[in-house]
């Protein structure tokens, strides 16, 4: 069995994209014709997708880099909620943006600190985060949503379009295109890679390990914070509940993406495609008629089978 | 060009170096040779700038220099081959040789890697390698990554190499691969720290050899005017001690062997294994580093499946690990530190887990019986930890030695299989832990034992089998081994 599967070389790299070909056809044959195939649709899809994959791209260097952030689901509803009560109180959408995106920022810089220089490991780190962060969420508008009357807001974040093309998909493939190039043809972007394919090799070579890693785990919180005020810019709201389970759609879709959760090696394209196989698939499921729990198992059966098919570490 | 000086090193008031000498011209392959605990790693750490020395000088081209980090080192020209673990396996061969060097476009803001697939093909291609750059490094053999690794080096203008063992792991086609590559390396100037235990590269590749022992110089010589006996001669000096003489065997052995290889092969570690060990006797595997020696232990206990031939114990076939465990088999693994112990755990707790089904009723774990077995094995191996609650981690190597032997004799093991049982062990705990083993013989235990100390092996074996890449080459009687050079020469050949 092992070496028919490794007699097709290097197929694994492309497991996401036999996937999502193979859901695509799925789900046109059985269901094409409730309205999955109609450009409306596919536009929705991409329309829910995006937080996950703004979030998906910025974990995929996290865990290119050999760790991984939890917190990126209740960090979006955080940057949400200071971006809608900023906006809420007069300060105009501008200084929203910004004090959501500070948000973001903020617990990045927390999340790495105690990762690279308090030396835990960032899977505690994060679960500790994701679970404070989330009371806090609560805690600050004692869970009621905030209303957004910013129309330029709604609709440079949300249910806007350019053109014909929806503001949310732009948002995804803006991310998309600067995560790749930065993974894949910057310095930072291979020291990523180096950090998390050989740590003690990457630092032999000059590289501050800690601080890459620092500086990945600030590009996850900004990322989430952005993907919150994607969120709020959609439902015109800013709500607590925002992101929940996203950290872990955007695990999922890294790691059905290609990147390997050994670090080392990522594609961002890969996740991009991930995030929107994940959409896909829920998508579907509804059109289907299944419910969220049955959504939810479905979700997670794929992972584990994905990671099951996909590369092991080079040891 | 490079000159140390007297240089001296102690680890918690143990002299490690004592007034340690060593030279190396420009363009040379200069040996260093000793058996475990002469000082050689100790040197090359202080020459790479891990640790520092305590006294003595360092003189690069006649002037002295400092050597305080790993930074320093470079700069000054040096760089260590390691076997695999500098490189990232993730990246390409170019990638790898440039790592944080790459050559930048668009203003410093990207890696140009067509620039950077260029200048690695340069420089492979004037070191006579094809190697391509475009290859991760994950699907390259452990030969052409020390290869890569010395391109990184050489790309970083580094003049003098240290390659500790750099055989020790790879192919023979791969060994004259690179030991090719050394002699163009030699050529061009480039000076060469060599450390091997093989004296054929040894004599076919260097110039000088410099022997360690305990710290001190013993021998400096060409290469040319040393001959086998020599070397080996100045390697072991003739301070052994009494417990490590052989002793003749008072007690009888078994009629029917316990252990029993026939035709035991794993591709490509090894092939064609034969072999009875009764019980009683203590049969010592022979051979260097990668010969096959752990494949094997490791094959008997049932870590991998064979792929031809079988083992059996008291006549019995046993496949698979828990039916060899079930038959009385134990295995002694060679790194004790992370196959051996869970450090963390205390005595007790590393002493009850192979035997947790001695010490349960009623399905619960019946302390106080586990308790009362291990004070009684501290007492007979003496062990030296204060009560059995203390951390494995803390016990020194010798002691922590003892405890995974110990933990394994509470099953009275038909059949022991030991792997380098003393390695890292002082003379003391060396010399107890081989009493102990004769002991368990005349209990009447089986034992197979893999060292790569021939005095170690000597002084325990009534039988040795010569192994060579993978085959049995002898079979050797204790009482037909006139001398450790013999041993020597039957595993070189």
């Amino acid at each position: 069995m092992k070496k028919l599967l490794s007699s097709f070389v290097g197929w694994q790299d492309y497991i996401v994209y036999i996937f999502f070909s193979l859901v695509i056809v799925f789900f046109a044959v059985t269901i094409g014709d409730k309205g999955f195939l109609t450009l409306n649709n596919l536009f929705n899809i991409t329309r829910t997708t995006s937080m996950i994959v703004v979030m998906a791209v910025a974990m995929t260097f996290v865990i290119s880099a050999g760790e991984l952030d939890l917190s990126v689901g209740s960090t979006a509803a955080l940057a949400a909620l200071v971006a809608g009560l900023t906006m809420q109180s007069g300060y105009g959408w501008v200084a929203g943006v910004i004090a959501g995106l500070l948000c973001g920022l903020g617990v990045g810089l927390l999340n790495g600190f105690f990762v690279t220089y308090v030396n835990i490991p960032s899977f505690l780190v994060t679960l500790g985060m994701m679970q404070f962060i989330r009371g806090l969420d609560m805690r600050v508008t004692y869970t009621k949503p905030i209303p957004i009357a910013e129309d330029t807001f709604n609709g440079l974040f949300g249910q806007g379009n350019l053109g014909s093309v929806p503001s949310l998909l732009l948002w995804s493939l803006l991310a998309t295109a600067v995560g790749h190039v930065v993974l894949k043809y910057t310095p930072f972007g291979r020291k990523v890679l180096a950090t998390g394919g050989n740590r003690v090799a990457a630092r032999y070579s000059g590289i501050n390990t800690a601080r890459i890693k620092l500086y990945g785990f600030i590009i996850t919180g900004c990322a989430a914070a952005l993907a919150g005020l994607l969120y709020t810019g959609m439902m015109q709201t800013a709500r607590y509940s925002f992101g929940t389970g996203g950290e872990l759609a955007a695990i999922a879709a890294v790691i059905l993406g290609g990147t390997s959760l050994y670090g080392g090696k990522g594609s961002i394209i890969g996740t991009f495609v991930g995030a929107l196989l994940i959409g896909t698939i829920n998508n579907g499921l509804i059109i289907m008629g299944l419910d969220v729990s049955e959504q939810n198992m479905v979700a997670g059966a794929i992972i584990i089978l994905a990671v099951a098919f996909g590369r092991r570490p080079v040891v | 060009m490079l000159e140390m000086r007297a240089i001296e090193k102690q680890f918690n008031r143990n002299p490690v170096l004592k007034k340690t000498h060593f030279s190396l011209r420009k363009g040379e392959v200069h040996a260093l040779m000793g058996g475990n605990g002469a000082g050689k790693s100790t040197l090359m750490k202080i020459l790479t700038g891990v640790c520092m020395a305590d006294a003595g000088e360092i003189l690069i081209d006649g002037k002295p220099v400092v050597i305080d980090s790993p930074k320093t080192s470079e700069a000054l020209g040096i760089a260590m081959i390691f076997q695999e673990f500098s490189l990232v396996p993730s990246l390409t061969v170019a990638q790898n040789i440039y790592l944080n060097r790459e050559p930048r476009r668009a203003a410093g803001l990207l890696i140009d890697d067509a620039e950077l697939v260029r200048q690695a093909k340069v420089i492979l291609h004037e070191l006579g390698e094809d190697i391509d750059p475009n290859v991760p490094v994950s699907s390259l053999s452990v030969g052409m990554c020390q290869i890569v690794e010395i391109a990184k080096a050489l790309s970083k203008n580094a003049r003098i190499l240290i390659m500790d063992e750099p055989t020790s792991s790879i192919s023979e086609a791969e060994v004259e691969r690179l030991l090719n590559f050394v002699r163009r390396l030699k050529a061009n100037g480039i000076s060469i720290i060599y450390i091997s235990h093989r004296m054929s590269e040894i004599f076919s590749l260097c110039d000088r050899v410099t022997v360690l022992r305990d710290g001190e110089n013993v021998r400096t010589e060409d290469c040319e005017k040393l001959t086998m006996e020599s070397l080996i001669d100045a390697m072991l000096g003739s301070s052994v001690g009494a417990s490590m003489h052989w002793q003749a065997r008072s007690h009888v052995l078994g009629t029917a062997p316990a252990l029993e290889l026939a035709g035991l092969a794993r591709q490509p570690h090894f092939s064609g294994i034969n072999l009875q060990v009764y019980p009683g006797e203590i049969v010592g595997l022979a051979g260097l580093m990668g010969s096959g020696r752990t494949e094997i232990m490791e094959t008997i206990f049932g870590l991998h499946s064979p792929s031809a031939g079988e083992v059996r114990v008291n006549g019995k076939v046993v496949q698979g690990m828990a039916e060899v465990i079930e038959a009385g088999v134990t295995l002694v693994p060679e790194n004790r530190r992370t196959q051996g112990l869970v450090l963390s755990h205390s005595v007790l707790d590393n002493f009850m887990l192979p035997n947790l089904r001695l010490f349960q009723r009623w399905g619960v774990v019946q302390l106080p019986w586990a308790y009362k077995a291990v004070k009684e094995f501290i007492k007979s191996l003496s062990i030296k930890v204060d009560h059995p609650h203390k951390m494995v981690g803390l016990l020194s190597g010798g002691n922590q030695q003892k405890v995974v032997i110990a933990k394994w004799l509470a099953r009275a093991p038909r059949v022991l299989l030991l792997d380098e049982p003393t390695i890292g062990v002082d003379i003391g705990a060396k010399a107890d832990t081989i009493q102990l083993v004769r002991k368990l013989a005349a209990q009447g235990s089986a034992i197979l034992v893999v060292s790569s100390e021939f005095e170690e092996l000597l002084a325990m074996s009534d039988r040795l089998i010569v192994l060579r890449d993978g085959r049995t080459t002898q079979v050797l009687d204790r009482t037909e081994i006139e001398s450790e050079e013999m041993l020597h020469h039957a595993v070189q050949a």
